[in-house]
């Protein structure tokens, strides 16, 4: 579990120095490979899915992410370098449901200021 | 629609061979055969279970395929299960069609409309076959095209689609439950409760009357209401979350959800049916060709940002030269997929036990039989000497008896208590199974078949073999 919080630490760093090098979209691609492929190397062989009956914490802040970024639209006021991250982290907690708080902090910021 | 129509006419060919070997893949035919024969001998619905089970004989069932079931007896008395195999392909070929029909109408460029009737094609795929819901995916789009693209009164011609749809399954309960979702959208659109957001709310109210209009009455919507928060959703395949395992999810609809949280759902009345349609699909695998087919239109039309009809490949299947090579590679293509999948084995050889059911009830006497997949068991209704422990109608069964099932798949301390509670003596079973190894292991129960992939046990029942 410390591991994964470093983990997910590390990747909000990332994402953040992504953003502010105007999210060019090496970094996106970095930030996606490093934080899902060290992730999913941690939780081999334990997996647990997110769609559950019935629904679970992570996968109701799952669903609730997507939906505020279906309100908003991620690619919408160039966020498009969020595109990439945002998919591969959906899948991976998809894939797995201790992967969901890396979605959330991939995802709920672009999502919520594509909505305001 | 040119690009779109090549994509439909492959998948109409994968549609129309899993037709067409559906009842050597699809057991509940076989059950719902057995129903349309009853309704026919005896010119009325069965509301109870009968003495075809020995486990819940009695206990009210309500057959809400009576539809089908009736059309599928009438085919295979006449010889034609191949007519019904037909409309099964058509009814999946004009869902697609009418999914990119709405996304055209919606503002979708030609390759937005493509991709999005591909990726509600991938999201049909895993589920389709002769089946109700197949025939219900059809009226769903027709619903929501008229929704959607028709204006005014002419948006109630959803009334009467819905009564059809619930003469054929019972997911025609989410006729009302989607329209009053689309109304909720309308009135969040229009910030207040104006005629379009009337008509809406009549609309919504006229279609939770018509689920009304089938012979099963209330209760269609009683049952449909009580298989929501029914245990044995739990052992049922389709009822399961959605995956990744799932290639109708990863290639269908997990694409149209990820394109709807990228570019946005855009109109404000399309957001609560968005909503409703992802918690459906990802709560159960059954619901997913549900939100495929509601989103793809809105997906589309939000793609064609991206994909604008200027693009050059939009304005190359313009070309009459370029649209004629390319159905001509589609045409081919069409062939190929029809050859090379009735060549295969899967389908020409089947996933029912078939030879194993005829070895099993040819013994002679009165049997009552476990089928490790109860699904297998309707095959056994069509033979008057057999009782079974369940099948493929599963629904109407008792937990017990589910419990009793999971007991005896997983040979647990008690199976043998099971076994000889409910005086079973016959057994089809998987080859290579607990229970396989567990029966081949008994001095009791001996094998009367068994070929490369199930084997039948039997043995002697306590009471004999004459018993009601």
């Amino acid at each position: 579990m410390p591991i994964l919080g470093a983990v997910y630490c590390s990747t909000a760093v990332l994402l953040f120095a992504a953003h502010k090098r105007d999210a060019a979209p090496a970094w996106s691609i970095l930030v996606a490979l490093c934080s899902i492929g060290g992730t999913l190397l941690l939780v081999q062989g334990h997996r647990q899915p997110l769609w559950t009956s019935p629904p679970s914490l992570p996968m109701l802040a799952v669903f609730a992410v997507m939906m505020v970024s279906a309100a908003g639209g991620i690619v919408q006021r160039g966020r498009g370098a969020v595109a990439l991250p945002f998919t591969a982290a959906l899948v991976a907690a998809m894939y797995d449901a201790r992967l969901a708080p890396l979605f959330v902090i991939v995802a709920a910021p672009a999502a919520l200021a594509a909505l305001v | 629609m040119r690009i779109a129509w090549g994509v439909i006419l492959l998948f109409g060919a994968r549609f129309a061979v899993q037709s067409w070997f559906d009842a050597r893949n699809n057991a509940d035919i076989w059950w719902q055969q057995w129903l349309g024969e009853r309704i026919l001998e005896f010119g009325r619905l069965p509301f109870s279970l009968g003495n075809e089970t020995f486990t819940a004989s009695g206990l009210p069932w309500v057959p809400q395929e009576w539809a089908l079931s009736l059309a599928i007896a009438v085919a295979m008395r006449l010889h034609a299960f191949w007519v019904l195999a037909l409309i099964a392909t058509l009814c999946g070929v004009l869902t697609l069609a009418l999914t990119g029909w709405a996304a055209r109408r919606l503002g979708a460029s030609e390759l937005a409309t493509a991709v999005c009737v591909l990726c509600a094609a991938f999201a049909m795929l895993e589920s389709f076959g002769v089946r109700a819901q197949v025939f219900a995916w059809t009226l769903l789009a027709a619903s929501f095209y008229i929704l959607r693209t028709v204006p005014g009164n002419g948006k109630f011609w959803v009334v009467p689609l819905t009564a059809i749809w619930a003469n054929l399954h019972a997911s025609a309960m989410l006729a009302p439950a989607l329209t009053a979702v689309w109304t909720a959208g309308v009135l969040i659109e229009e910030k207040r409760w104006n005629t379009r957001v009337d008509s809406a709310f009549v609309l919504t109210l006229a279609t939770a009357g018509a689920v009304l209009l089938t012979p099963l009455g209330l209760r269609l919507p009683l049952y449909a209401l009580t298989l929501f928060t029914s245990p044995i959703r739990g052992g049922i395949v389709e009822w399961q979350p959605a995956d990744l395992t799932s290639d109708s999810f990863n290639y269908g609809l997990l694409p149209l959800l990820v394109g709807a949280c990228l570019l946005g759902i855009g109109r404000r009345r399309e957001l609560p049916l968005f909503i409703a349609g992802a918690w459906l699909a990802l709560g159960a695998v059954r619901n997913i060709p549900v939100c495929a087919i509601l989103i793809a239109p809105v997906i589309a039309a939000r793609l064609t940002a991206y994909l604008p009809e200027s693009l050059r490949i939009n304005q190359l299947v313009r070309e009459r030269s370029v649209m004629t090579m390319a159905y001509a590679c589609f045409v081919v293509c069409t062939a190929l997929i029809t050859l090379n999948l009735a060549h295969l084995a899967h389908f020409q050889a089947g996933r029912l036990p078939q030879n194993a059911m005829r070895a099993a009830a040819a013994q002679p006497g009165i049997h009552r039989l476990y089928c490790e997949d109860w699904a297998w068991c309707s095959l056994a209704l069509a033979h008057p000497n057999m009782r079974i422990f369940m099948d493929g109608r599963c629904d109407p069964f008792p937990l017990a008896v589910w419990r009793e099932s999971a007991i005896l798949n997983n040979t647990r301390r008690q199976w043998l208590t099971v076994v000889a509670k409910n005086d079973i003596d016959q057994m089809l079973v998987k080859r290579g199974s607990r229970l396989e190894r567990a029966l081949g292991s008994r001095t009791d129960w001996r094998i009367v078949y068994a070929d490369g992939r199930f084997k039948v046990f039997s043995r002697e029942s306590v009471r004999g073999t004459a018993y009601q």
